[in-house]
Formats: structure tokens, C-alpha cells, sequence
């Protein structure tokens, strides 16, 4: 693409080069050959590209210049300096060369300044929102630009038969309308330009910059047909030529898009087997969209529409094919061209400005095209809005109507074609030149400038510059869904219903076409997330000296040190959180790193794990790549969930059978087998009571939650005066020790210690990593805990047992096969029996039994019972290994129990 | 049950007599055995809701008086909760308590485990989650009780303008 670049101003130079070719090597005939020369000054050679690159490096200074100041370009868009630049620059140029040179060629403009400009605002183009305001999108680019054209062209004539415009302005209303056609249409390097640093909210961007690029077809049409008309002459328009001209609108438009689909498809295709050829990934990307642009332009289809569709088709597959530094690479290529490219337009156009031997004043003419044009897309924008307001969920309001009213902004693209007409055909060419340049220069300078004011004075919704928080992200999800559920059960069937039909042909075939097989790895995303994470907090924890968790830094938080940041304080957390996760101590000096680094974090994690809700699809794979088996998966789970769920409590309640089976997990059956036989008939009868509080949080459902509340009650009071004595250990230390004593001395249970590692454990790439965490508490440390922060170990502790923790899946089956052999098991054998070695905290039988058994009832054993069956197998296979990143067994014991 | 004429106007509800009558029709169709009311089980039997990971919920929150069904009047009020014409505090309202399982007024630490629990399957283990839980909560909770009571949530959720996306179309 490089060479394009070059190639961008090289056409307005060929005039001046080429006269001079000739004589590029100055040389006398008769001078005898020169031999070699130190020396030579070959400027003519390099002297077009020269000449760009110097330009281009002009533009790019001038750019850092502004942006020196902030203030400046916080008032001032940056078009509008470089206009003004290069209007200065014009005035130079005009001054030392006597005549205007390097001004925008049209043929520069359309062929090589435009295309990188729209390639790449169609291909990071927000599909979702795009997609979601199509209709609004097109009813503003085909039906507002043709009204603007007609109502300008005519009102225009009407103008000048009240004897307004000088009779000098020699055109008929077939020459005005030619005129409105070109200056009606919005124009998208302006609108691009202006608004991505206005910042108006993301609905009210997508519909005025999507007008922008999709009225393109029109604007063309409109302009081939009014010009063709012209050089026909009006007497010659038969009426079959109206009707030719209203069929090539749909030929232009539908096959621009078509032209784009097919080398979106072409470029998908052909990035799927590039694996050993990473290198040219990226060029693939601009050859084939470049490709679309010159094919469509050679067909006279509408090209800005071939390569938006282009970029707004393959990024999809084209994301998921090509590597990593690929896309980091095409994304970084493609801004700086198209804002290269952009810089070079409206330096251009305000050095075109300078030469008046183009132009010719009509103050009329000029006036009354300026007004009409503000006035007629005001109120053709009020008209349509009042038209899809009665469509539209969220209908837009006054104030984006001002906005969007205000933001049709014009610009090179009216331009360039006012400079294509011929003078010959179209006499009046030179004032609608004037015309032209006063119009773009008034919307891009004056309403640019104005805009941002406005847009701050009317209050308009500002899109917002940071990441959703957190719990936006998950309210957003929850929101998703809730509106899914509700829209299948009103039976609406709408846009959701058939974009959900595409994604569904999308999944079946396109996808299976087009993307390697690779391509598909939500579950790597996933861990390599959490594995980020916890390398960050690796990082973190050296950082700080990696003192921080022994026992001086984590146990004292009167210390100054843990207390000067206020959230960071141990017992602070404990008592907010009031869960398990926090005795993590990883979390804790996490937080206090800095929430919005773990923000981000979570929100990847989140994106990765997130059920999708049907109308989030698209999105989601635009940014995050989702691969197609994700949403299989993911449907098959929740159905598996729901049905599972209705099953269970259906039979359960009705025969009390259980149809779990222990085949899900042989290994750990195994164990269990083993425990049991070592606990057989301590509790049998009453298993359900431990286990209760322990898989309920996986998977609960309404009824767990009112016991919970009581349970968490309970708890605290009867804790209040006990005290609490834990021992932390690490887990080798434990294992060693293991069966034997290790365990038994802290707790009565003799399977504290994880069995070997599982297979998943050896597998993750994290696991390993991991080692360098452990965290250290001496068991000393810990003990002083409970001096400090009793009531906020009391509170987590009973919240712990509320809440569960997590990773105690596999008792439910146990439990809930009464025959079985593995069934009579010591109530908190569950509790030692996962593989995984992150803290888990460990409370003797009493303690979860006392209590349970206040909140617990005879009733509440089939409610337990239903609960079960929704762990699914797959919970059990997961959450071990899942879990198995933390190196260290911490107990906590109460001593009351000992 | 679930005849449009004898669920008139006052059923204050949004919607209008055209729209009550559209949607006693998907009522009746969604009633599989003429009970005149909804079960789980019918509510099950639409593919697309059996992939909703929070079906279970909204049905939960659908049934207002707790008895499992969804009667004709429940439906109604329930549907009329996303029409255009309803109040942002009403969505809200309903956005809470899909959260809110126990209806007691809050969200406590638990209850939002478990509907996160529901909407990540096993995409995220119960660790993360949990933290993420936590922070959720500590970021929302204002009067450090530990949970979440509604004035909390709208704060943070008000200004998402959910009442502009939780429309659905009868």
C-alpha cells in the first residue's frame, strides 16, 4: 500500500513533471561521457514522489503542530486547520509560482485519497449498531439526499426566475438540479472529521456517518443521470430515460454492495490459508478492498458502498483467520492511511481554494445555496425522524434532530465532482465551483467549529470515553437476556428474529467456510485471560517486594502501610465482601493495584464468559472473537440447565429418585469411594445437611436464597463468641504430611490434602506458572487475624457458609444416591475431596452443622435434592482444574470445635 | 382464561385494547394445556427460551403472587412492564428484581452469585466469579450494608438508559 501512498499526489504533479523529462540529464552532446561521479543530483528522477512524501511529511508536521497546543484543538477540529493551512499554503504557492499548483485532482481524490479513508471506516465500522439503525441509516441517505438534492436544484431555479442570481449564471433547472445532486450529499471525511472529536453519543454518530457513506450511491446516480441529462440537453430526455435513471439507483447501490460482498467473501476465503504466510496477511486485507474499490469504480458502481460492505463483511472472518500482530498491524495501516489521506484532502482543498481562475462570484448564487442547503436538510431531517419516530423503539428526540440537522457537513467529494463537470456542457461550471468551495468551507469551518459548542449547550448525550464498568457489563448481559426472554414470550418477531436466522446460516455455513478450524477457541480465550490475570498479579506481588503477604504485611491491618489506601484494608474487605474470595490475598493486593486494571480484566473475562444473549452476537464477535461452537455450546448448557433443572424437581418431588449418574466422573468417584468407606455410616441418614450450604451457591435457585438469609443469621450470632484459630499451610507441606497426621491435628478430617494433580491440571498453562504465587502465611501470622478483625472474620466466615464455596460440586450425587456405596460419607468430606489446591476453607462438621441445623428443616432436604441435579457433569470436570491455580491449603478451624 | 373480553382496560396495564387482544392470542397459544395459566413447562417448550439462561427468573418475576403459574393477568402486567408507554422506574423495577430472588428489597452477595452463576454456566469458575461478585458489590453497595438495596442499583444502573432498551414490541 505503500507505493499507493506515494502514488497519491504524484497525478496533480505529471503536468509539471512531464514537460520536464526530456531534459533530465543536462547534458551536451558533445561533452565526452563523464566518468564515474562522485556526485550527481538526479532530482527530476525522485522528483514526483519527492514531491508527495514531502507533502505528505508537511501535512504530518503540521499535525503535530497543532496538537502541541491542546487547547487549540480542543476548540478547533483539526480539518479546519488544515484547510486554513492549506489555504496559506495555496497563498504561498500562488505567490512564488505564479500559478496555482498541487490542488485536488478529482481523479487523485477518488482513486487513491478516498478509498483508505472509507475502507476503514467500514471496516471498524460497529456492525451492531450499524445493523441495528439500517433503517434509519437508509432512510436518511436515499431518501434525504434525493429530497435535498431536488429541493435544492429547484428551489435553486426558482431563486434565480425571481432574478436573485445574476442572469450572468447561465443554467436551466436541469443544471441546478445537476448542481443540488453534488452538493446535497453528506459528505463522510468531513462528517468522520468532525464528529470523532465532537463525541455525541454512538446512535446519533452511526446514523449521520452511515448516511454519510451510503448515500454515496445515490449521490452518484443522481450525478450521472443530471449530467448525462445535461449533455443530452433537456429536449432530448425521453421519459424512459427517468425511468433508466430510477433503475440504476438500485443498480448502483445493490451492485456497489454486491461488488463489496463478493471480495469480502474473496478476502475471508483466501485468509484462511495464509498460516504459513503470516507476512502478507495484512496486505491481502488492502489489495482485495482496493481491488473492490477499482472494480467497482470500473463498473460505474458506487465504490465507497463496494468497500464499506466490503470491510464491514469480511472483518468478521478476517479477524478470526489472520494472527495476532496481523490484525495489530492492518488496524494500525489503516488508520494511519486513511488519516493520511484524509490530512492530504483538506490541505488540498484549501490550496484549490486559491486559485480563482477556476471559480467565478455570484453572491446570490452563493447565498442562496448556502441557505437552502441548511434550511432543506433541517427540514427534510425533522420530516423523516417524524416519519421513523413512529417506527422506532427509541424514537429520536429534538435535540438529535439539531445535531443531525447540523451535522451535514459537505466536502471533498462535492468537490471533486463540481471540478468533474465540463465546462463546455454545463456553462455556469466556474460560479457553482465558487458555490461549491463556500459551502464546504462554510460547513467544515464554521459549523465544525460551531458544533462542539452546541453540542455541549444542547446537552447532547456525550458517548462515553471509558470502558463500561463492571457492573454495566454485567447489567447489560442480565438486561440482554431478560429482553430476549420476554420478546419470545410476547411472540415479537422482528429484527431480532431474522438476525437470529443469519446467524444461524452465518454458524452453518459461512463461518465453516471461511474461518480455519483453529479459528475456533472461545475456551482458550478464557483461560488465557485468567491466565493474564494471574501473571499480573505475579507481577504485582514482585513488585511490591513479595513481603507483602508475609506475615508483618497481610495480618496487621492497623499497620499504616495497609491502611493508607482505605479499601485495601484486610478487615475493610472482609467486612464489604464478606466472602471467601477475599481471604484470597492475591485479590486483595489486587484491588489495591488498581480497580481499573482489574476492571478491564474482569471485563474480558467476562466477555469470554458471559452467556451471549441472542441480539449480542454480532457484536461480540466483531470485538471478541466468539467462535460459532461457543454458542452451540452455550445453547446446549442452558437448555441442559433448564431441563435438567424442570426434571429434577419434577422428579424428585414426585418419586424422589435421583437420575444423576456417577459415571460423569469416574476418578473422583473413586475417591469418594474411598472416603466413604473410610466414613461409612458416621452420618448416614443425614448427609444433605452439610452439603447443603456447599452446592447451593453453584447453582441455586429462589427457594436456596430465603435459607440463606436465615442461615447467615444465624450464623453470626452463634459465632460472635467463639473464637477462631486457622492454620495456613502449603500445600506440599500437606501433601507430605497428608493422610497421616498433617490434617488430623487441625481438623478432624483426614482428606485435607488434593489427590495427585488431575490431567487438567497438568494441562493449563497457568497451572505451572502459578507456582511462583504461593502465598505465605505462617500459621503464626494468621492466628493474630482473629485478634484484629474478629467480626470481620465472623461475618465472612458466615457468609462463607451461605454462600458456599464454590468448587464443592461433587457432593450432590453422593448424596443423592442413597444406595450406592459411596453414599454414607462424613458430612465434610466433600469439603477436602477437591483436586484443586486454592484456598478452601475448611470448617469442622460441627461448626456447618450447628449451622445448618437451625435454618434446616425436614423440608428442606428435597429442596436440597433439587438442587442438585443442576450441577451438571461439566461443572465437576471444570471446577477442579478450574480452581487449581492457588498452591496453598488454608484451614480455619474454630477452636470451639477442636 | 385468557380471553381478551374479559381482561378490559383496567387492567391497568400500558397497553391498548389491540395490543391485549395480540397477546391474549400468543397467550393462548403459549398455553399448551388450556390451563389458563402458564407453567414453567410451557414456558419451556419456545426453543428460544430454553436457551435463556434466565428463563427461569424472568418467569419468576413474571409470577407475581409466587404460585408457579403465570395467570392471563400476570402475563399482561408482566409483558406490559417492556411496553414503550412503561415508566423507567417500573423497568428498573423488574431489572432488580431478577436479582432480587428472595424479594426482600436487596441484593444480597449470594443472590447475585447465583444469577451471574446462571448467565456464565461453566464459561467462568465459581473463584472469579466470585470475586467479581464482590467487587460488584463493593462498588454499588453506598451504605456499606453488604448488599444492594434498590436506590443502590438504580444509581448505577439509571444511567445505562435501560429504560430505552428494554422495549419490546407487542
Amino acid at each position: 500500500m505503500l507505493h499507493v501512498a506515494l502514488l497519491l499526489l504524484r497525478l496533480p504533479l505529471v503536468g509539471a513533471g512531464a514537460t520536464e523529462e526530456p531534459t533530465q540529464e543536462p547534458r551536451a552532446p558533445g561533452d565526452p561521457p563523464p566518468g564515474l561521479a562522485l556526485f550527481r543530483w538526479q532530482w527530476h528522477e525522485v522528483e514526483a514522489p519527492y514531491l508527495v512524501a514531502l507533502w505528505i511529511l508537511l501535512a504530518s508536521l503540521a499535525k503535530i503542530v497543532f496538537h502541541l497546543s491542546r487547547k487549540v484543538t480542543s476548540l478547533v477540529p483539526e480539518s479546519c486547520l488544515l484547510i486554513l493551512l492549506g489555504l496559506v499554503l495555496g497563498g504561498i504557492v500562488l505567490a512564488v509560482a505564479k500559478k496555482a499548483e498541487y490542488q485536488l485532482e478529482p481523479g487523485t481524490f477518488f482513486l487513491f485519497l478516498l478509498p483508505p479513508i472509507v475502507l476503514d471506516s467500514g471496516y471498524f465500522m460497529p456492525s451492531r449498531l450499524f445493523f441495528d439503525n439500517l433503517g434509519a441509516i437508509l432512510t436518511y441517505a436515499v431518501v434525504g439526499t434525493l429530497w435535498n438534492a431536488f429541493t435544492t436544484g429547484i428551489a435553486l431555479w426558482g431563486l434565480q426566475q425571481a432574478g436573485l442570481v445574476a442572469p450572468r449564471v447561465q443554467a436551466g433547472l436541469l443544471d441546478f438540479l445537476l448542481f443540488g445532486s453534488l452538493i446535497s450529499a453528506v459528505d463522510p471525511v468531513a462528517v468522520l472529521a468532525v464528529f470523532e472529536e465532537v463525541h455525541v453519543n454512538e446512535t446519533l454518530f452511526i446514523i449521520v456517518f452511515g448516511e454519510s457513506l451510503l448515500n454515496d450511491a445515490v449521490t452518484v446516480v443522481l450525478y450521472k443521470v443530471c449530467n448525462s441529462f445535461v449533455e443530452m440537453g433537456s429536449a432530448n430526455v425521453q421519459a424512459s430515460d427517468y425511468l433508466k435513471g430510477i433503475a440504476s439507483l438500485f443498480v448502483v447501490s445493490l451492485g456497489g454492495a454486491a461488488v463489496g460482498l463478493v471480495f469480502a467473501f474473496l478476502l475471508a476465503l483466501t485468509t484462511r490459508f495464509t498460516k504459513r504466510v503470516r507476512i502478507i496477511e495484512p496486505l491481502l486485507v488492502f489489495l482485495l478492498a482496493y481491488a473492490a474499490y477499482l472494480t467497482a469504480e470500473m463498473a460505474s458502481l458506487s465504490a465507497i458502498l463496494a468497500v464499506t460492505m466490503c470491510g464491514l463483511g469480511c472483518k468478521k472472518y478476517v479477524e478470526a483467520n489472520i494472527s495476532h500482530k496481523s490484525r495489530t498491524a492492518v488496524k494500525y495501516t489503516m488508520k494511519t492511511l486513511a488519516s493520511c489521506a484524509e490530512t492530504v484532502i483538506f490541505m488540498l482543498l484549501g490550496i484549490s481554494a486559491v486559485d480563482s481562475s477556476k471559480w467565478a462570484w455570484d453572491s446570490g448564487l452563493v447565498l442562496g445555496t448556502l441557505f437552502y442547503i441548511l434550511f432543506f436538510r433541517a427540514l427534510g431531517v425533522v420530516l423523516q425522524t417524524w416519519v421513523l419516530n413512529q417506527f422506532r423503539l427509541v424514537p429520536l428526540d429534538k435535540i438529535d434532530q439539531v445535531v443531525m440537522s447540523y451535522g451535514g457537513l459537505r466536502g471533498a467529494v462535492a468537490f471533486a465532482l463540481v471540478i468533474l463537470l465540463d465546462r463546455t456542457k454545463v456553462p455556469a461550471k466556474d460560479y457553482f465551483v465558487a458555490t461549491t468551495i463556500v459551502v464546504v468551507f462554510f460547513t467544515v469551518i464554521v459549523q465544525g467549529l460551531t458544533i462542539k459548542p452546541l453540542v455541549k449547550w444542547l446537552k447532547v448525550k456525550r458517548s462515553e470515553h471509558h470502558k463500561p464498568t463492571l457492573n454495566q457489563e454485567l447489567h447489560e448481559h442480565t438486561f440482554d437476556h431478560i429482553l430476549a426472554a420476554v420478546e419470545d414470550v410476547v411472540g415479537h418477531h422482528g429484527y431480532h428474529y431474522w438476525r437470529d436466522r443469519w446467524e444461524q446460516f452465518d454458524k452453518k455455513y459461512l463461518s465453516q467456510l471461511l474461518m480455519r478450524r483453529s479459528a475456533y477457541r472461545i475456551r482458550d480465550q478464557i483461560w488465557d485471560v485468567y491466565y493474564r490475570l494471574n501473571i499480573r498479579d505475579a507481577i504485582s506481588f514482585v513488585d511490591q517486594g513479595g513481603h507483602v503477604l508475609s506475615s508483618t504485611g497481610l495480618t496487621l491491618p492497623s499497620m499504616p502501610s495497609r491502611n493508607s489506601v482505605a479499601e485495601t484494608s484486610v478487615t475493610n474487605l472482609l467486612r464489604e465482601s464478606g466472602s471467601g474470595a477475599c481471604l484470597d490475598l492475591q485479590v486483595i493486593d489486587t484491588v489495591r493495584s488498581g480497580r481499573d486494571r482489574e476492571d478491564a480484566v474482569m471485563h474480558h473475562l467476562l466477555c469470554g464468559g458471559l452467556y451471549k444473549p441472542r441480539r449480542r452476537y454480532k457484536a461480540s464477535c466483531s470485538r471478541h472473537f466468539i467462535s460459532e461452537d461457543a454458542r452451540e455450546r452455550q445453547d446446549k448448557e442452558v437448555f441442559q440447565q433448564n431441563m435438567k433443572r424442570r426434571l429434577e424437581s419434577f422428579k424428585s418431588t414426585k418419586h424422589n429418585i435421583c437420575f444423576t449418574k456417577s459415571k460423569l466422573r469416574p476418578r473422583k468417584a473413586g475417591h469418594r469411594k474411598k472416603d466413604g468407606v473410610a466414613n461409612t455410616e458416621t452420618t448416614y441418614g443425614k448427609p444433605p445437611r452439610d452439603l447443603g450450604f456447599q452446592d447451593a451457591a453453584a447453582v441455586v435457585l429462589t427457594m436456596e436464597s430465603e435459607e440463606e438469609e436465615e442461615s447467615d443469621s444465624s450464623e453470626t450470632e452463634k459465632e460472635d463468641d467463639e473464637g477462631i484459630i486457622f492454620v495456613a499451610r502449603a500445600t506440599n507441606e500437606v501433601l507430605q504430611e497428608g493422610k497421616v497426621s498433617g490434617s488430623l491435628e487441625v481438623c478432624p478430617s483426614p482428606r485435607i490434602i488434593p489427590p495427585s494433580p488431575t490431567c487438567a491440571e497438568k494441562e493449563l498453562p497457568w497451572k505451572s506458572g502459578q507456582r511462583d504465587l504461593a502465598v505465605y502465611v505462617s500459621s503464626e501470622t494468621t492466628k493474630i487475624v482473629p485478634v484484629d478483625m474478629q467480626k470481620g472474620w465472623n461475618q465472612s466466615i458466615s457468609s462463607l457458609e451461605s454462600l458456599a464455596s464454590p468448587p464443592c460440586t461433587q457432593a450432590p450425587t453422593i448424596t443423592r444416591l442413597p444406595p450406592h456405596p459411596l453414599v454414607a460419607e462424613e458430612p465434610q468430606t466433600p469439603l477436602h475431596q477437591f483436586s484443586d489446591p486454592r484456598p478452601s476453607f475448611t470448617f469442622p462438621p460441627s461448626l456447618a452443622k450447628a449451622g445448618r441445623s437451625r435454618s434446616e428443616s425436614s423440608a428442606e432436604i428435597p429442596q436440597q435434592q433439587e438442587l442438585q441435579p443442576l450441577m451438571g457433569h461439566k461443572d465437576l470436570t471444570h471446577l477442579s482444574p478450574g480452581a487449581a491455580n492457588r498452591r496453598w491449603h488454608i484451614q480455619f478451624n474454630r477452636s470451639g470445635q477442636l | 382464561m385468557g380471553n381478551e373480553s374479559s381482561y378490559p382496560e383496567e387492567m391497568c396495564s400500558h397497553f391498548d385494547h389491540e395490543e391485549i387482544r395480540r397477546l391474549g392470542k400468543r397467550f393462548r397459544k403459549l398455553d399448551l394445556d388450556h390451563s389458563g395459566s402458564l407453567s414453567v413447562e410451557e414456558f419451556l417448550s419456545l426453543p428460544g427460551l430454553q436457551q435463556n439462561p434466565l428463563v427461569q427468573r424472568v418467569v419468576d418475576v413474571f409470577d407475581t403472587d409466587g404460585n408457579g403459574e403465570v395467570d392471563f393477568k400476570e402475563f399482561i402486567l408482566g409483558a406490559s412492564q417492556f411496553s414503550v408507554k412503561g415508566h423507567e422506574e417500573e423497568k428498573l423495577r423488574f431489572a432488580f428484581s431478577i436479582y432480587d430472588m428472595d424479594k426482600d428489597g436487596y441484593i444480597s452477595n449470594g443472590e447475585l452469585f447465583q444469577v451471574l452463576k446462571m448467565m456464565v454456566g461453566n464459561n467462568l469458575k465459581d473463584g472469579p466469579l466470585q470475586q467479581l461478585v464482590d467487587k460488584t458489590i463493593i462498588i454499588l453497595d453506598r451504605d456499606g450494608d453488604g448488599k444492594i438495596s434498590f436506590e443502590e442499583f438504580c444509581a448505577v444502573v439509571g444511567n445505562l438508559e435501560i429504560h430505552k432498551k428494554l422495549v419490546v414490541m407487542v
